[in-house]
């Protein structure tokens, strides 16, 4: 099901903004330009996890799976701060839930602490199917063959088999769960702790290691695949790109705030922290095997500021930067475009905060727990900062007359008729 | 014909990614029609809605207790239809998510849903396996995790499975969870009605309160979020259980599927949505649009449309289990998503350009 959007533009903004020093189709084309050096920087570190499971999966060690957390949790960095892209690029829309789907009900991949996790879910029929134990799956009706574990069951069968969202069966989070197991310290300290062994065939534990092995494999290289087909939509004459820069500008730059609204907002300061926070549970948090939730917000919020200023620093430390959204919005309204960095800043800040607190040894799924007021504290400053600055980006529609009307479907909708068909 | 659920939930479901917005359609109403609006719109939907909610929950804190101190059947029932009661109040000011519903959490501890991660029943399990006394001190509760302190967790222990015995934890529970829901809506009413005596005034002290820069803030805010409550009855509460094919139908994905009264919940959502567009004798929105912006065709085509899902959803009363796999009636639940879905389309569209509203980025946009 593609987005149909259909944008109707209110005020004509290059024409009204033909005095402007800033060009609105060059705000463009740097958008597109990092967009794809920040999908080939995840990229690039993509391919050392890649790398590290080869290693770990050919000569299993503490040394060798520890070096492959360790990729992963660097390869987390470039890949958090692409998130700005998901909404508002059906591209990338469309496309996101095969590479960082969350949260998901890990049951269905491996063996997990049936006292901790439970044995069924009213939601999920394939809750505890545990493919890499069962060659075979059974639910509802149905037979799932998965005998040989192979990119196509777990890419087009296992992710979100059974239409539920929580069936993740690929994307970091799935490679995560594989490194890490599962984090059975509840809102006390550590992450998880599966033994190398787990993918050592002649000193298997955990049962069925060769076709764990197969799994992690399999799913690290799908991610390297799925990336690098995010690459390709961002290069010259990619789809991405063009939906951005051939279309009208209001499109273009309606997909830039609503990625930096909808980022902060519904996803970031709701589903991802101010529910873990009413729940106090140490399962709702982004990176929660890992233990490296803490990270993954950081470096969202860093993307979200490199696309609003329109400068990235690259992982080898070089930038790439052009004419930016605050150009536009200073050029509008300049005490809008200072109280956008102001509440990004802030923002920044109180993450910053909860940085150095897990940094410090408190980890995120700590800071939630009951009665961690000091804890609480600093994600609730957080989540009340993302809030801020979203409405701050509600600001920036209005003054560059953006105007953006979601008709998805609309066809059907408009004409009850239509679905009697 | 038969309707084919498929189109439409396909396209429900991926609803919710965007904002709205219609800014410059309309000039400015006059800060004082605002003014009217807000006012009348609390003084005669809000204040009465939480008051209700208000009665409710202390009638039902009351039946629990009784009930828990003598379990005959008759108490039990009383709690039941006390439950139905209290949920139904709950459902008249359910849209109404900021303010005081947002202070203090209040919103999520009184109904913590949709639970796509079985947070409820993963956490009351867990507690009623290893009880924890201090738990039923009412003001511990209130700072525990939300899942375990509403309706969802009380919903629960009197539907599930397992009876509801005297003398267990699952009753010195219930009694918690009551007195807790008691608890906040008597803040909510309070919060909404400072001065019970004298509506007008109590009602502005309350918008006032919340400290909105001029009244046509406070109009957006009553405007996103009943539009947001449009949404969410589309796309959670109608479109997640009804499933593409009736084989695909999951109908615990929908609100209250254990007490039996998903759609009954619709309805009577759907009338408190009438109330602020109406709002009777006072000042609603479908005047606002005909009388002051001149667009009697909108207001009209909003008002026809929210009649028709009124009327969809009185000629559903089975369960959702039964209507959603049931060939006969599914097609009614059907027709009921698109008369609710031609509502908030009209809402957003219509209202939004009449009156120079727009709906903003929406809690609904995460995963």
């Amino acid at each position: 099901m593609r987005r149909i959007l259909v944008v109707a533009g209110l005020g004509v903004l290059v024409a009204s903004n033909a005095e402007a020093a800033t060009d609105a189709s060059a705000v463009l084309d740097t958008y597109a330009d990092i967009a794809h050096a920040m999908y080939e920087d995840a990229l690039a570190d993509a391919r050392r996890v890649q790398a590290a499971v080869e290693e770990l999966t050919s000569n299993p060690s503490d040394a060798t799976l520890q070096a492959a957390r360790e990729t992963w949790i660097e390869a987390r960095r470039p890949y958090q701060q692409t998130e700005v892209y998901r909404f508002g690029n059906a591209a990338v829309d469309d496309w996101e839930g095969r590479v960082n789907a969350w949260p998901l009900d890990e049951g269905l991949l491996d063996y997990v602490d049936e006292a901790y996790y439970g044995t069924e879910s009213d939601e999920n029929l394939l809750y505890s199917a545990n493919v890499i134990a069962n060659p075979t799956l059974q639910f509802g009706g149905e037979t799932i063959d998965a005998s040989a574990i192979t990119k196509e069951l777990l890419a087009d069968v296992l992710q979100e088999a059974d239409n539920i969202e929580a069936n993740v069966a690929t994307g970091y989070h799935a490679i995560e769960f594989l490194l890490w197991g599962q984090d059975l310290n509840g809102t006390g300290p550590g992450a998880g702790d599966r033994p190398h062994t787990d993918f050592d065939p002649a000193n298997c534990t955990g049962g069925n290691c060769e076709r764990r092995v197969d799994y992690l494999v399999t799913v690290t290289d799908l991610l390297v695949d799925d990336l690098e087909e995010m690459v390709g939509l961002w290069a010259d004459g990619g789809e991405a790109r063009l939906a951005v820069t051939d279309g009208p500008v209001e499109d273009g730059l309606t997909a830039i705030v609503t990625g930096l609204g909808s980022l902060s907002y519904g996803e970031l300061a709701g589903e991802r922290m101010q529910l873990g926070l009413l729940l106090h549970d140490p399962e709702e948090e982004h990176d929660c095997f890992a233990d490296n939730t803490h990270e993954s917000h950081y470096f969202n919020q860093v993307g979200m500021i490199a696309i609003y200023n329109a400068n990235y620093e690259r992982i080898d430390g070089s930038v790439v930067s052009g004419p930016s959204l605050s150009d536009l919005v200073a050029e509008a309204e300049p005490a809008l475009d200072e109280r956008v960095k102001a509440d990004m800043a802030a923002t920044y800040a109180a993450m910053d905060v909860m940085m150095e607190t897990a940094q410090g040894g408190m980890a995120y799924d700590q800071m939630l727990g009951e009665g961690n007021d000091e804890g609480n504290r600093i994600l609730q400053d957080v989540i009340d900062g993302l809030i801020v600055q979203a409405e701050g980006f509600e600001l920036v529609v209005a003054a560059l007359d953006l105007s953006l009307i979601d008709f998805e479907g609309s066809d059907s909708l408009d004409d009850p008729d239509a679905v009697f068909e | 014909m038969r309707p084919d659920a498929r189109p439409i939930v396909r396209a429900l479901l991926a609803l919710g990614c965007l904002l709205f917005a219609a800014p410059g359609h309309a000039q400015p109403l006059p800060a004082e029609l605002y003014d009217r609006l807000n006012v009348d719109i609390v003084r005669d939907q809000v204040i009465p809605g939480y008051r209700q909610l208000e009665a409710e929950t202390a009638g039902l804190r009351e039946a629990a207790a009784a009930y828990c101190g003598q379990p005959v059947d008759t108490a039990f029932e009383d709690l039941i239809a006390r439950y139905h009661g209290t949920f139904d109040a709950w459902m008249g000011v359910q849209w109404l998510t900021f303010g005081p519903a947002k202070d203090l959490m209040r919103f999520q501890r009184m109904q913590f849903w949709p639970d796509s991660r079985n947070r409820v029943s993963r956490q009351l399990s867990s507690l009623l396996a290893n009880p924890r006394e201090d738990l039923l001190d009412p003001d511990v509760l209130a700072e525990a995790s939300v899942a375990l302190q509403g309706f969802p967790a009380l919903e629960r222990l009197l539907f599930g499975d397992d009876p509801l015995l005297a003398d267990t934890y699952s009753c010195a529970l219930t009694i918690a969870i009551t007195a807790n829901l008691a608890t906040i809506a008597a803040d909510l009413a309070l919060a909404w009605d400072p001065l019970p005596d004298v509506p007008e005034e109590s009602a502005r002290a309350a918008i006032d309160a919340l400290g909105y820069a001029e009244p046509a803030a406070f109009t957006s805010e009553l405007y996103q979020t009943l539009y947001q409550h449009l949404e969410a009855i589309v796309t959670l509460k109608l479109a997640r259980p009804i499933g593409e094919t009736l084989e695909e139908a999951r109908p615990r994905r929908g609100e209250s599927w254990r007490s039996g009264r998903s759609v009954r919940n619709i309805h009577l959502n759907l009338l408190a949505i009438r109330g602020v567009i109406d709002n009777s004798d006072a000042l609603g929105f479908a005047d606002i649009v005909a009388d002051t912006a001149g667009r009697n065709d909108v207001a009209k085509a909003l008002r026809d449309a929210i009649a028709e899902a009124i009327a969809k959803a009185e000629l559903l009363d089975a369960p959702l289990e039964e209507t959603l796999v049931d060939p006969s009636l599914r097609p009614d639940f059907v027709r009921l998503i698109t008369a609710a879905n031609t509502a908030r389309e009209r809402v957003a569209i219509g209202v939004g350009e009449a009156m120079g509203l727009l709906v903003g980025f929406n809690s609904l946009d995460g995963d």
